[in-house]
């Protein structure tokens, strides 16, 4: 956009939408469970391999004035094909199934509310304000977005829990409904309403009631 | 652990991250 940019930038646009796709998958952190895990070396040798593969392809696609999209693409497939790699190694090291690492529902609704704003914002800027300048079309275009985009996680149900997750992550005791926790709002020892900074202690029932 | 410290996290990521990389997205063309 040239209100920031120069024409030269804007003309790089499309390739940088290519990059805010492959963005998307890096928001799995998955680099300290590798490190925690002490998958370190399988990390680099298979970042090594994924620019490796990236590289060989560029110089192929270099030949082709026209393939800057497939060029962008192999990296982006790069990204997602390591990202992939990752979660397989710590699903086979833990025993966690893959589809229990992450918590994919709310990844995708998050995704798609985030998609449908944008579709929202888009077209009511570009349509209801298409005589302004591109200053007001932004501007009131994030402005739409934020408000869909809140609208959406609350129809969702997903507001709630980014806000328990910021809580968690501050360490905030957080206090589960009654109807989530089956000992009630009067159970501060509950696992469920222990702050992240202590670490549950995995004995029996019996021998951590004597310790107490 | 890993449920515990890597799932909550990345979806309060997600919760502040995608809306800024669909404007990006969106907008990043408009001159």
């Amino acid at each position: 956009m040239t209100i920031i940019y120069t024409p030269a930038y804007v003309a790089a646009a499309p390739v940088m939408r290519i990059y805010i796709l492959g963005l998307v998958a890096l928001v799995v952190e998955l680099a300290t469970v590798m490190l925690l895990l002490r998958q370190g070396a399988f990390s680099m040798r298979l970042g090594v391999l994924a620019l490796r593969c990236f590289r060989c392809r560029q110089l192929v696609l270099r030949r082709v004035p026209t393939a800057w999209r497939a060029r962008r693409r192999a990296a982006v497939t790069a990204i997602g094909s390591s990202i992939w790699q990752r979660c397989g190694r710590i699903s086979r090291r833990t025993g966690i199934p893959l589809r229990r690492l992450q918590d994919w529902r709310s990844l995708g609704l998050l995704l798609l509310c985030a998609a449908l704003a944008a579709l929202f914002a888009w077209v009511a800027a570009s349509r209801a304000l298409a005589a302004f300048g591109p200053e007001v079309r932004v501007a009131a275009g994030g402005g739409l977005l934020a408000i869909a985009y809140l609208a959406l996680l609350a129809l969702c149900g997903l507001g709630r829990d980014a806000l328990a997750a910021s809580r968690r992550v501050r360490g905030e005791t957080v206090v589960p409904h009654r109807l989530a926790c089956p000992r009630g709002r009067e159970a501060p020892c509950h696992r469920a309403c222990e702050p992240l900074d202590r670490a549950w202690p995995r004995v029996p029932r019996r021998i951590r009631e004597a310790r107490v | 652990m890993l449920r515990v410290n890597s799932r909550r996290p990345d979806v309060l990521v997600a919760t502040l991250v995608y809306p800024l990389l669909a404007f990006a997205f969106v907008f990043s063309a408009e001159s």
